[in-house]
C-alpha cells in the first residue's frame, strides 16, 4: 500500500508542473499519532475530489501538498480514523490522527502460522513491543508479569537470573514448569539471552487447543516470540540508552555489637536443661571492652548497584525484501557485592522475496557473563556474622577484618565481604540462535516452507576459590579450590510444512501438514580440584574431579491442522501431532489431538441491532499436550564409579554403584485441557472483556522418586532414585481480563486489568500397594511440604503452635495418668514452643501435624494504566498474588534462640524468661522439639507490588520540529518501588532458582533482596 | 501443469514423512556410566563386588555407627554425650525416626543390592570364569553377613533377592525365614568350595576378601545365635580344624594395627579393610569411605567430640576379679595412663579413662578428620573358641573340649607367669555345665569387650534386664524399623509391634 502511494507521488509530481491551478496553494504540516510519539511517517494526505493529487508523509510525518484554497484534505493511515480538514487558505495544517479501535484486529502469531485475532478459537494472550518498552526488563519473560491473565511470573533477584513463568498454574510436579519458548522457530527453555529491544511480539498459547500443535513440548503452555523485522520504507535508525541505579528493597535487621554480646553471653551461660550438668556452661564470655566496632553486614554485602542498557538498530525494506540489524548492550551489577550480569546482542534479520519464492534468516548472536560469589550463602553467613569484626583491618595480611576466636572457640563464621570479594564464579556464554528458511508458493494458496532453526552455545564457567587467611577461627576458607566447566551445546530443528489456504464462497480453510526433526546435543568437560590455588594451571593428586561426555536428545514429529471458518462466524480448528522421543525405551511414540470451535455471535443478524456490543465471541476447546523427559534424564541404570574398598596391595580399587534404576515402561506426562471462553467488545471496542474457564488435568506425571532404602540403590550420601509416572493433578480456574482504552482525545488513556484464580488439587500420587504414599520436600532435616491426594501440590505440613510453654503449663499442659502428671511435650521447659496435641493421644509427636496451607499462589492479578497527553506518556504496572503462604527460612534462622551467631533485632531483650513471659520468642538455648516445622515459620505471602512506573516525554515536537529526527523521547522510571505485604522477608514472590520444587520457601542460604531500580533513558529515532 | 504440481506435492509429502523412520530417535547414553557402556561385563561385576564389600566399612556400619550404637546399649560402656538424643538412645528410648537406625539399615541393604547384582550376573563372554565363580561365592558370603547384621538389629526384615530387585517395597519376613536364608547362602559357599583358606603369594592383591574360614565362622555364629548348639559346634569345629588360625601370643596384639591382616599371627578371620589413601577426598561420607573413624573417635577422650564412649566401672571390676589379666591394660587405659594425641593437647580431658582396644596411639593419619588406617576385625579365632565352648556347654558335646578352648583364650590373656589360668581352678564343680556357661559368659565379656558383641550376647542369653536393670525396657531388644521405610512402603512393611 505504501509502495503504491509512493508511485502515486512520483506520478503526481510529474503532473504538478502542468496541472497547477490558479487557486491552489501549497499546504505544509505534520501528521502525528496520538500517543505522543510524534510524526506518523507514511500517512497519506490526499485532496478530496482530485484522485491524482496527494502525497505521503515523510519519516517525520511532514508533508507538503498543493490543494485548492477552499479544498479539503483527507488524512488516512492504517489503524487510524480517517480525518478531513478544510484548507481554508491555511498554509500550515498540523493534524493528530486518532486510533481506529475497530480496525485494530491484529494478526496473531500462532504455532506454524498466523491468524487474525478475530478468528482465534483458542485462549491466546499477546504482548507487543510498545509494552516491552515501558518496563526495563533484563529478561523478556518478566514483561509478562502482571500483564496477562493466567500467566504467573516470578522474578529472580539475582542479575542474569532466570525468570519463572507458569501458565495456568503449576502443571507438573517436578523440574520445569515453565512454558516452551519458541523464538523465531527455535525452541528454548529460557529467555536469558534474548534482547528485549529486539522483540516485536510475544504470544502466549494458554490452552491446549492452541498449544497442541507443539505436542510433547507443550504441557506447560507455549510462548511464541517474534523478533522485529524491517519495514518498507527508508532506512530507519533507532537508539535507546538507559542508565539505572539499584538498591536492595528490603533488608533484615540484626543486632549491633552491644546487643549481640548480651545475647551471646546469655546463650553461653544458659544450660540446655535447667539444672542440667551442661558442659557448655564452661565457656568464656564476650566482654565489651576494647571494641567499638559494630558492623552491619547486610549493609556491607548488599549495596547500591548500577545498571545500563544501550541499543542501536537500523532497519528498512522495499518490495524485494527487508532487513533489520540491531546491537544491544546490557549491564547489571548485583545488589549483592561481587555479582553482576553483562550481555551483548547482535540481531540480524533479513527477508527476501521474488515471485513465488521467499528466503530469509534471523540470527541472534550473544555473549553474556554472570558473576556470583561462591560463598556459602547469605542469611546464616552474612547476617549471622559477628558484628564486632571490622570489614577492613590494616593490620591483617590481606587488609580485611578477620574473626577473633573467642576463648571458647564459638564463632566460626568468616568475613563475608572478604570471601565474596575473592571467591567467585564467572560464567560466560557465547552463542547464536536463529533460523534460515525458504518458502515457495506452489500454486496460489499452497505454500511449502522449510526452516532450519538452530541454537548453539559455548559455555565456560570458572569457580575460583583462592586460599583466604582468616586466622585459626575459620579453617574452611583456608583450603583453596578451583574448577572449570566447559560446554558446547548445539541444537537444530528442521521444520518442513505445507500450508494450503483457500476460500470458496463463505468457506475459508487453511490446512497445514508438516514434519519436524530436532536434535539437541551437549558436549561437556569439567575439572575441579581441591587444595590448589586458582593461579596454578596444572594439578595432580587424587583430589581432582574430572568428567566429560555427550548428552543427546532427539525428537521427530509429524503435525497437521485444519482451520475452518464459515462466513467469519463459525470457526473451527483441529490438529493432531505425532511425536517420537529418544528418551523413552518402550513408549517412544505419542499422539496429541486437539480441537476448538468459535462462534462470533456478534456477527449474527439478530445482533446487528445491538450497537453497544461490537464483538461477542464464544470459544470452546479441548486438547492433549505432552511433557517429554528432560534433557538430562536417563531411564537406564546409572552407575557411579566412585565406590572404593581398601583391598591391600590391590592396584585397582574402583567400585561401581547403581544410583538409579531403569524405568523402561515410563511414558510421558499428558495434560488434557478443556477451555471455555468468551470475548466481549463494547462501546465500539473501547471496552473489551475476556473470560476463560479451564480445567487442566495432568496425568502420568513424571517424578524422580526416591527409592526405599531396602531396595539398596544409591550411595551413602544419596538414596537412589528412579523416574516414575506417579500421579495426576487438576488445575482448574478462571481468567478474567478487561481493558478500557480511549486515545481519541488529547488526554488518552487505557486501563487494563487481569485476574486469575487457579485451584490446584492432586488427584492420585505415588501409589504403593494400593495406598498413596506422600511425596515430601525437606529443608535441612525438616520436612516442610508434601504431596498427597486431595490437597494442593507442595502444601505446607507441620505442627500447630499455641504460643510458648508457661511455667503454669508445666503442671497443666498434659494428662494425669494413674495420678501422675504426664506432659504432652515430654522434655519441654518453660519458654519452649508449645505445640498442640491435635490427635489428643496425650503426646505431641509427628502424628499431630496438619496441613498448614498452600505454597502456590491461588490468585494472581495485574493492573496497568497508560496515559498520554501531548508529548507526555505515563505508565504504571501493579501486580500481586494471594492465597499462599511462605516459609521464611531466613527469618526463622535469624530468630533461632539456640545459635551463637548474630540474630535478629526481634530477639533483643525479647526472649522468654521467667521475668519476661509475654513474648513470642522462645527461651535462649531452647532445644529439642522447639524447632519443629510449624505454623510459626509461615507467613502470609499475599502482596501487591507497584512493579513499574514510567513517565516519558517526546521532545521531538518541542526541539526538532523539522529535520530527520522523528522521535526524541526521554523517560524516567522506577521498578519495584513499593510492595504491600504482611510478609517480613526480602520478597514473598520467591523462587529458589536451584531448588526442584522451589515454591514458597525463602531459603536462608540463597535469598537475595529484590533490587529497587531507578532508571532514566532516551529513545531516539531518525 | 497439474502433473508438475502433483509431482512437487508428492515430493514434499515424502520429504515430510521421512522423519518417521525409527533410527533418528535411537540415541546412546554417553553422559553417564550406564550398564550398556561397559566393554567388559567382568569388570563391571568385579567393580560391583568391590562396593559390596565397601558397605561394611561405611560410616553407618563399622567405620562409626554400627560399632558405637551396639556398644552404647551395654553395661560396659558409658558416654559423656549429654544431648537428649543420645541419652534417650542409651536408655532404650528408641524412636523410629532416628537417623542412625536409618543409616545402618541403608548401608546393609546397599551391600545386599550389590551382592545380589554379583550373584545374578550372567557369565556371558567372560574371560575368567573362575574369577566370576569365586566372586559369586564372595557375594553370597557378604549377603549372609549383611542379613546377619540386619537380623541382629531388627526383629524382622525384608529379604531382598535378585528376584525382587525392582520391587519398590517388600514385606518383612520372620526371623526363622531370614536365618534360613542366611544359612542357605553360607551352605552354598561351603558346597561350592571355591573360597580359599587364605590369600597369599600370587594372590596377595586379593587379601581382605572372603575366605572359607570366614564363611564357616560366620555360619557357626549364625547357628549359635539361633541356639542350634550341636550344629554350631560342628561348624565352629570345622574352622578350628582348618588348622590355619592361631591365637597371637599377647593380648596387646588383639585388634592391633601391627597384626593387621595377620602380620604377626593368624588370629583374624575376617577384617574390614581401611586405608585412608585409597579414597582421597571422595572418601568422606561416601561409599568410598576407606578410613576407620570409629576406632579413633570412639576412644578419643574429648567431651566435645561426638559419641565418645568410655568403659564403665563394671568392666574394670570384672578384670580385677582375677589378678594378672593382661587384657585390662591391653583393652582399657586408666586416667593415670593419659593419652597425648598429636600436637593438640587435650585440655578438656575429664577422666582420662579410655577404651584402648584398637586405638592407634598417635594423631589421626595426616589429612583426615578423625580417620585412620586400622582394619576392623569382625571375626577372630578367640571368638570362635569361645563360641565353640559355649555351643558344647549348652549343647550335647564333651565338656572337656569346651574347657580346653576356654583355657586357650585364658592362657593367652594371663601369660605364662600366672599359674591359675586353667578355668577349672576357679570352678567349684568342673562337670557342672551351668557353672561353666556362667564362666564362659564372663570370659566372653572380657575377651570380646568393645567389639560390638556384648549386646547381642546379652540378648541371646536373656540377660539384658539383669545387666541393665535401670535402663533396659523389655520388648526393646531390637530397633524400630526406620519410619521413612514404613512410610514409603504403603503398608507393606510392618513396624515391630513393640513400637
Amino acid at each position: 500500500m505504501n509502495i503504491k502511494i509512493t508511485k502515486l507521488t512520483i506520478l503526481l509530481s510529474l503532473f504538478v508542473g502542468f496541472n497547477l491551478q490558479a487557486q491552489d496553494i501549497i499546504v505544509k504540516g505534520t501528521v502525528s499519532s496520538p500517543d505522543g510519539y510524534g510524526g506518523l511517517p507514511g500517512a497519506s494526505v490526499s485532496v478530496k475530489g482530485r484522485q491524482l493529487q496527494g502525497t505521503v508523509t515523510d519519516i517525520n510525518g511532514n508533508y507538503t501538498v498543493e490543494a485548492p484554497v477552499d479544498g479539503t484534505l483527507v488524512y488516512s493511515f492504517i489503524g487510524f480514523l480517517t480525518l478531513e480538514q478544510n484548507v481554508n487558505n491555511r498554509a500550515v495544517i498540523d493534524v493528530t490522527l486518532t486510533e481506529d479501535i475497530q480496525s485494530l484486529s491484529e494478526v496473531v502469531v500462532i504455532g506454524y502460522g498466523s491468524q487474525e485475532k478475530d478468528d482465534l478459537t483458542g485462549a491466546v494472550g499477546t504482548i507487543d513491543a510498545k509494552e516491552l518498552d515501558q518496563y526495563p526488563v533484563a529478561n523478556v519473560g518478566q514483561a509478562m508479569q502482571g500483564r496477562l491473565s493466567g500467566v504467573q511470573v516470578t522474578n529472580s533477584s539475582s542479575p542474569g537470573g532466570a525468570v519463572r513463568v507458569q501458565i495456568r498454574g503449576v502443571g507438573s510436579i517436578t523440574g520445569r514448569t515453565d512454558p516452551l519458548y519458541v523464538v523465531d522457530g527455535v525452541f528454548m527453555t529460557e529467555l536469558n539471552n534474548i534482547n528485549a529491544a529486539d522483540v516485536e511480539s510475544m504470544t502466549v498459547l494458554k490452552d491446549a487447543s492452541a498449544a497442541a500443535i507443539y505436542g510433547v513440548e507443550a504441557a506447560n503452555g507455549v510462548v511464541i516470540i517474534t523478533t522485529k523485522k524491517g519495514k518498507d520504507g527508508e532506512v530507519k535508525f533507532e537508539f535507546n540508552g538507559e542508565v539505572g541505579m539499584q538498591e536492595p528493597s528490603r533488608l533484615y535487621d540484626v543486632m549491633d555489637t552491644e546487643d549481640y554480646f548480651r545475647y551471646a553471653n546469655l546463650l553461653f551461660s544458659t544450660p540446655t536443661n535447667p539444672g542440667g550438668n551442661d558442659i557448655s556452661i564452661r565457656r568464656n564470655l564476650w566482654v565489651l571492652d576494647d571494641t567499638d566496632v559494630s558492623t552491619d553486614w547486610s549493609e556491607e554485602v548488599f549495596q547500591p548497584a548500577a545498571m545500563q542498557r544501550y541499543n542501536f538498530a537500523a532497519s528498512g525494506g522495499n518490495q524485494t525484501g527487508n532487513y533489520r540489524i540491531s546491537l544491544g548492550y546490557f549491564n547489571q551489577e548485583g545488589v549483592q557485592i561481587s555479582s553482576g550480569y553483562e550481555r551483548i546482542n547482535l540481531n540480524i534479520n533479513t527477508n527476501l522475496s521474488r515471485d513465488r519464492f521467499k528466503f530469509g534468516q534471523s540470527l541472534n548472536l550473544f555473549r553474556s557473563e554472570t558473576i556470583s560469589p561462591t560463598g556459602p550463602g547469605t542469611t546464616p553467613y552474612v547476617m549471622g556474622t559477628i558484628p564486632q569484626m571490622p570489614v577492613f583491618n590494616d593490620t591483617t595480611l590481606n587488609g580485611y577484618g578477620i574473626p577473633v576466636r573467642s576463648l571458647s572457640g564459638d564463632v566460626n563464621t568468616g568475613n563475608p565481604v572478604l570471601s565474596m570479594a575473592l571467591r567467585k564464579r564467572v560464567s560466560e556464554s557465547l552463542g547464536a540462535n536463529g533460523n534460515v528458511y525458504g518458502e515457495v508458493e506452489i500454486i496460489p494458496g499452497l505454500t511449502f516452507r522449510s526452516s532450519l532453526n538452530f541454537r548453539a552455545t559455548l559455555g565456560n564457567s570458572v569457580n575460583s576459590n583462592p586460599r583466604i587467611e582468616q586466622g585459626t577461627a575459620v579453617t574452611s576458607s583456608a583450603i583453596p579450590s578451583y574448577g572449570v566447566n566447559e560446554s558446547q551445546y548445539t541444537e537444530w530443528l528442521l521444520d518442513n510444512t505445507i500450508t494450503y489456504d483457500k476460500k470458496i464462497g463463505k468457506h475459508q480453510f487453511t490446512i497445514l501438514g508438516g514434519a519436524t526433526w530436532r536434535n539437541r546435543q551437549l558436549d561437556f568437560l569439567f575439572i575441579s580440584a581441591v587444595g590448589v590455588e586458582p593461579t596454578i594451571n596444572t594439578v595432580q593428586g587424587d583430589k581432582v574431579n574430572f568428567g566429560n561426555g555427550i548428552t543427546q536428545h532427539r525428537n521427530q514429529s509429524v503435525l497437521s491442522r485444519v482451520i475452518y471458518s464459515y462466513d467469519g462466524k463459525y470457526l473451527f480448528t483441529g490438529s493432531v501431532r505425532r511425536d517420537v522421543s529418544s528418551k523413552f525405551i518402550n513408549n517412544k511414540v505419542g499422539y496429541f489431538p486437539s480441537f476448538s470451535a468459535g462462534w462470533r455471535i456478534s456477527d449474527e443478524a439478530f445482533m446487528q441491532n445491538i450497537s453497544q456490543i461490537s464483538n461477542l465471541k464464544l470459544r470452546v476447546g479441548y486438547g492433549a499436550l505432552g511433557r517429554d523427559l528432560q534433557f538430562n534424564d536417563i531411564v537406564e541404570s546409572v552407575l557411579n564409579p566412585f565406590g572404593r574398598y581398601a583391598f591391600p596391595g590391590a592396584t585397582n580399587n574402583i567400585g561401581y554403584m547403581v544410583v538409579n534404576s531403569p524405568s523402561t515402561d515410563l511414558q510421558w506426562e499428558t495434560v488434557n485441557q478443556t477451555n471455555i471462553g468468551l470475548d466481549i467488545g463494547l462501546l465500539g471496542e473501547r471496552l473489551t472483556v475476556t473470560a476463560d474457564y479451564f480445567i487442566k488435568e495432568s496425568e502420568q506425571m513424571l517424578l524422580e522418586v526416591e527409592k526405599t532404602r531396602s531396595e539398596g540403590i544409591g550411595t551413602d550420601g544419596k538414596v537412589g532414585t528412579g523416574l516414575r509416572n506417579i500421579g495426576s493433578m487438576i488445575n482448574s480456574g478462571l481468567e478474567l481480563s478487561a481493558e478500557y482504552r480511549n486515545f481519541e482525545n488529547e488526554v488518552g488513556f487505557s486501563i487494563k486489568g487481569n485476574y486469575t484464580i487457579v485451584n490446584n488439587t492432586v488427584q492420585r500420587i505415588n501409589e504403593i500397594g494400593g495406598q498413596a504414599v506422600a511425596i515430601t520436600n525437606s529443608v535441612g532435616s525438616q520436612q516442610v511440604q508434601r504431596i498427597v491426594p486431595d490437597e494442593t501440590l507442595w502444601h505446607f505440613y507441620g505442627y500447630q503452635t499455641d504460643g510458648l510453654i508457661s511455667v503454669e503449663d508445666m503442671t497443666t499442659y498434659g494428662n494425669t495418668v494413674d495420678g501422675e502428671f504426664v506432659p504432652y511435650q515430654r522434655w519441654a521447659q518453660p519458654g519452649d514452643v508449645k505445640y498442640v496435641d491435635l490427635n489428643k493421644d496425650g503426646i505431641v509427636n509427628d502424628l499431630d501435624r496438619k496441613v498448614l496451607g498452600n505454597s502456590i499462589p491461588r490468585n494472581v492479578f495485574g493492573l496497568t494504566f497508560d496515559a498520554t497527553y501531548r508529548g507526555f506518556d505515563f505508565n504504571i504496572l501493579l501486580e500481586g498474588k494471594s492465597g499462599f503462604l511462605v516459609y521464611n527460612e531466613s527469618l526463622n534462622t535469624l530468630e533461632r534462640t539456640n545459635a551463637k551467631e548474630n540474630r535478629s533485632v526481634n530477639l533483643i531483650d525479647n526472649t522468654w524468661t521467667a521475668e519476661n513471659p509475654n513474648t513470642e520468642h522462645p527461651r535462649i538455648k531452647a532445644n529439642g522439639l522447639s524447632f519443629n516445622f510449624s505454623d510459626r515459620q509461615l507467613q502470609n505471602g499475599a502482596y501487591m507490588s507497584i512493579r513499574n512506573i514510567q513517565l516519558g516525554f517526546n521532545l521531538k515536537t518541542l526541539l526538532f520540529k523539522n529535520g530527520s529526527i522523528s522521535r526524541f523521547r526521554i523517560y524516567a522510571g522506577v521498578s519495584n518501588l513499593f510492595i504491600l505485604t504482611a510478609y517480613e522477608g526480602y520478597n514473598p514472590d520467591v523462587w529458589d532458582t536451584e531448588g526442584s520444587s522451589g515454591s514458597g520457601i525463602e531459603l536462608s542460604a540463597r535469598a537475595v533482596p529484590t533490587p529497587r531500580i531507578y532508571t532514566t533513558g532516551i529513545q531516539l529515532n531518525f | 501443469m497439474n502433473k508438475y504440481i502433483l509431482k512437487l506435492l508428492s515430493f514434499c509429502l515424502v520429504f515430510c514423512l521421512l522423519g518417521a523412520c525409527k533410527d533418528f530417535t535411537e540415541v546412546r547414553v554417553e553422559d553417564q556410566l550406564v550398564l550398556s557402556n561397559f566393554n567388559s561385563t567382568d569388570d563391571q561385576v568385579m567393580g560391583t563386588l568391590t562396593t559390596a564389600y565397601s558397605s561394611l566399612g561405611d560410616y553407618e556400619l563399622y567405620s562409626v555407627h554400627y560399632y558405637i550404637q551396639k556398644e552404647f546399649l551395654t553395661d560396659h560402656v558409658k558416654t559423656f554425650e549429654v544431648t537428649d538424643g543420645f541419652q534417650n538412645h542409651a536408655n532404650f528410648q528408641f524412636t523410629s525416626t532416628n537417623e542412625f537406625f536409618e543409616g545402618m539399615w541403608w548401608s546393609a541393604y546397599r551391600g545386599i543390592f550389590r551382592s545380589n547384582s554379583v550373584i545374578s550376573a550372567e557369565p556371558e563372554v567372560n574371560k575368567n570364569p573362575e574369577l566370576l565363580a569365586r566372586a559369586r561365592d564372595e557375594a553370597l558370603f557378604l549377603r549372609a553377613m549383611y542379613y546377619f547384621h540386619l537380623i541382629t538389629l531388627w526383629r524382622e526384615v525384608p529379604i531382598r533377592t535378585p528376584e525382587n530387585i525392582g520391587d519398590f517395597a517388600v514385606a518383612n519376613k520372620s526371623r526363622e525365614e531370614v536365618h534360613a536364608f542366611i544359612e542357605s547362602d553360607l551352605q552354598m559357599v561351603i558346597e561350592n568350595d571355591l573360597l580359599p583358606i587364605s590369600y597369599s603369594g600370587a594372590e596377595n592383591q586379593e587379601i581382605g576378601r572372603a575366605t572359607i574360614g570366614a564363611t564357616k565362622a560366620l555360619f557357626g555364629k549364625v547357628l549359635l545365635y539361633q541356639n542350634k548348639f550341636d550344629e554350631a559346634a560342628a561348624m565352629l569345629k570345622q574352622v578350628i580344624d582348618l588348622g590355619f588360625y592361631t591365637l597371637v601370643n599377647n593380648p596387646e596384639y588383639i585388634w592391633h594395627i601391627e597384626n593387621q591382616n595377620n602380620a604377626i599371627g593368624n588370629e583374624n578371620i575376617f577384617e574390614i579393610q581401611y586405608d585412608v589413601n585409597v579414597g582421597g577426598d571422595n572418601a568422606f561420607f561416601s561409599d568410598g569411605i576407606v578410613q576407620n573413624e570409629g576406632h579413633m573417635r570412639f576412644r578419643y577422650v574429648d567431651p566435645s567430640a561426638f559419641y565418645n564412649l568410655i568403659p564403665t566401672d563394671e568392666i574394670i571390676a570384672l578384670y580385677a576379679e582375677e589378678p594378672g589379666d593382661r587384657r585390662r591394660t591391653a583393652f582399657i587405659r586408666l586416667p593415670t595412663e593419659k593419652i597425648v594425641w598429636g600436637g593438640d593437647s587435650i585440655e578438656n580431658d575429664v577422666s582420662g579413662l579410655a577404651i584402648r582396644k584398637g586405638l592407634s596411639e598417635g594423631p589421626p593419619t595426616a589429612g583426615t578428620l578423625l580417620g585412620n588406617n586400622e582394619n576392623h576385625p569382625v571375626l577372630r579365632l578367640a571368638d570362635v573358641y569361645l563360641m565353640y565352648a559355649e555351643a558344647i556347654t549348652r549343647g550335647g558335646g564333651d565338656i572337656n573340649q569346651a574347657i580346653f578352648y576356654v583355657n586357650e583364650v585364658r592362657r593367652r590373656a594371663f601369660g605364662a607367669e600366672y599359674a591359675n589360668v586353667d578355668i577349672t581352678t576357679i570352678m567349684n564343680n568342673p562337670s557342672n555345665k551351668e557353672e561353666l556357661f556362667e564362666l564362659i559368659k564372663k570370659e566372653r565379656a572380657k575377651e570380646m569387650a568393645f567389639e560390638s558383641q556384648r549386646f547381642n550376647d546379652l540378648r541371646r542369653w536373656g540377660d539384658l534386664e539383669e545387666a541393665m536393670p535401670d535402663r533396659f525396657i523389655p520388648g526393646r531388644e531390637f530397633y524400630p524399623i526406620p519410619q521413612s521405610e514404613i512410610d514409603k512402603s504403603g503398608g507393606i512393611l510392618v513396624q515391630d509391634p513393640n513400637y
